[in-house]
């Protein structure tokens, strides 16, 4: 394949925007947008990954706005592809789902199935690599027996218990090669663990029914996918990724017909999350023009942020690329580590931040904890 | 064959979309997938509206210009190809209603008499496997994905 894979930051290069545009704008904002973004990518050359799993949504978008190209059969095609690929991981989840149910374990599925099934409403133009799964945080230890029993494994080495308490989500594979990660909380920022413990009750409070390949389960309410899809999609990943910009949109113009911006705005303030949310917002509404009403920033701007919540921003966003901003990526660290564990008290840090910095460098040996210590400061390679 | 059976989609397993006049199904059970000529899509439409076999075979000779016991013969055997990939089940007719207490969907694009019967086809992609490895901008035809580029 000639899909490359290219580190990128959150937001889209100008040429994935002009791809977005064209998928998403109606009349002659899309039309132009198209234009120019076949005038500017070469279709047989190399695509990026992240560009590549936005053709589907262009296809479909095309043929609403009744268009036709040149290239409109191999987008018909990725199209087919991308709903062969989702459909088979629809029936195999739907599996794992019903087995999880039948030990009594509640499931709800996060971020492109349950778009899939409540905003995109079609199994083609969301491609997926996985499905999200979150349970029950305390039922998160038996799944994962339960899981293990029926074939899947675990698709890192670490430790599960020391993953219950850093992290929010662990991956899982089965000899088919389907993949999907099992979350005990939801949202991937793994520095607001010790508020996901106190309010992941908002998720399954507004938790509404659907179906995966006719097995039962639940799905976030639409304020929470956009919190989730936002939170999630502005951390810099080896795949841009872009399609959160998508799914915002798509969400956003729900939103117009049961808007409940409230609703965002308390899930917002609960997990700390104003920094990771404003600028993506603006994004949204100056680019794409998403329906934000104003007062939607203007109680964002409100929420207080110290300055450990924007290191962590920038740090998230990938905004920490000069000298002093390496300098104080130590920060993030602790600050991480106190909203993970909790642990305020001066002993507490001594004796857990070491144990930490281990667990997210893999357990690995000391010269190397020493090394990203540095790196994290700025000294050395 | 008897004519008053009724077919219906062999759901769940069975899975189809109609993109732009084709229709695609994905066996899941097989993990094969399959797609359709316009006629066969057509008919599939029919069988998901109303999957009596006598109606749908009279709907279809009213639609088509040619030879009635022709057309008739063409659409049954495409009947039991369906059948024996278990893309569709038999029922009993006594036993399924009619969706909107509709018995007579003609689909909105068809003028009753005036078009010449192709017949239908399934075509049927087993390989699926090498298919998914194919790189469906630069291995593939004109048709796009899941035709491979000749080599």
């Amino acid at each position: 394949m000639h899909i490359g894979v290219s580190k990128s930051n959150a937001f889209p290069t100008k040429e994935q925007e002009l791809l977005l545009q064209a998928a998403l704008l109606n009349g002659a904002d899309g039309k132009d947008a198209l234009a120019q973004w076949l005038d500017a990518i070469d279709f047989e050359g190399e695509m990026d990954y992240g560009s590549f799993r936005l053709l589907p949504l262009l296809f479909h978008h095309l043929k609403r706005q009744g268009r036709d190209l040149p290239i409109m059969s191999r987008l018909k095609g990725i199209y087919r592809y991308a709903w062969f690929k989702n459909q088979q991981l629809f029936f195999e989840l739907g599996k794992t789902l019903n087995t999880l149910r039948q030990a009594g374990i509640q499931t709800m599925v996060l971020k492109g199935a349950a778009l899939t099934v409540q905003v995109y409403r079609n199994h083609a133009i969301r491609p997926m690599a996985d499905m999200d799964i979150l349970v029950p945080a305390s039922q998160a230890v038996e799944a994962y027996d339960i899981l293990r029993a029926v074939g899947w494994s675990r698709q890192s080495g670490s430790c599960f218990e020391k993953d219950l308490k850093y992290r929010n989500a662990t991956g899982f594979k089965n000899c088919s090669g389907i993949e999907f990660d099992l979350h005990w909380h939801p949202i991937k920022d793994s520095s607001i663990i010790a508020s996901q413990k106190r309010y992941d009750e908002l998720f399954w409070q507004s938790a509404v029914p659907i179906e995966i390949a006719g097995e039962p389960t639940l799905a976030p309410g639409l304020p929470e996918s956009l919190l989730l899809v936002i939170a999630h999609g502005i951390w810099d990943n080896a795949v841009p990724p872009i399609r959160w910009v998508a799914d915002a949109v798509f969400l956003i113009r729900f939103f117009q017909a049961k808007p409940n911006w409230q609703r965002f705005i308390l899930l917002v303030r609960r997990y700390n999350l104003p920094l990771q949310m404003i600028q993506p917002l603006y994004y949204l509404e100056e680019t794409f023009r998403a329906a934000i009403p104003p007062f939607v920033f203007e109680k964002l701007k409100q929420m207080p942020a110290g300055i450990p919540q924007k290191v962590v921003s920038r740090s998230c966003m990938g905004e920490t690329k000069d000298a002093w901003h390496k300098m104080i990526q130590i920060i993030p660290g602790i600050v991480e580590y106190l909203r993970v564990s909790g642990d305020i008290e001066a002993a507490k840090l001594l004796a857990g931040f070491p144990a930490y910095v281990f667990y997210r460098m893999h357990n690995k040996k000391l010269n190397d904890v020493k090394g990203y210590i540095f790196s994290r400061v700025g000294i050395g390679s | 064959m008897d004519c008053n059976e009724c077919l219906k989609i062999n759901a769940p397993q069975v899975v189809h979309e109609t993109i732009d006049g084709e229709t695609i199904l994905l066996n899941l059970d097989r993990g094969i997938y399959y797609s359709m000529n316009d006629t066969g899509a057509l008919l599939w439409a029919l069988i998901e509206n109303n999957g009596r076999k006598n109606i749908i075979i009279e709907q279809m000779i009213g639609l088509f210009e040619g030879d009635a016991n022709q057309l008739a013969t063409l659409i049954k055997s495409f009947f039991d190809e369906l059948l024996h990939e278990g893309l569709v089940i038999s029922c009993d007719p006594c036993d399924e209603t009619p969706p909107n207490g509709q018995n007579q969907f003609i689909p909105s694009d068809s003028s009753e008499g005036d078009r010449v019967f192709e017949a239908p086809l399934l075509h049927k992609y087993t390989d699926m496997q090498d298919l998914l490895l194919l790189d469906p901008i630069h291995d593939v035809d004109d048709d796009g994905w899941p035709v491979a580029k000749p080599n």
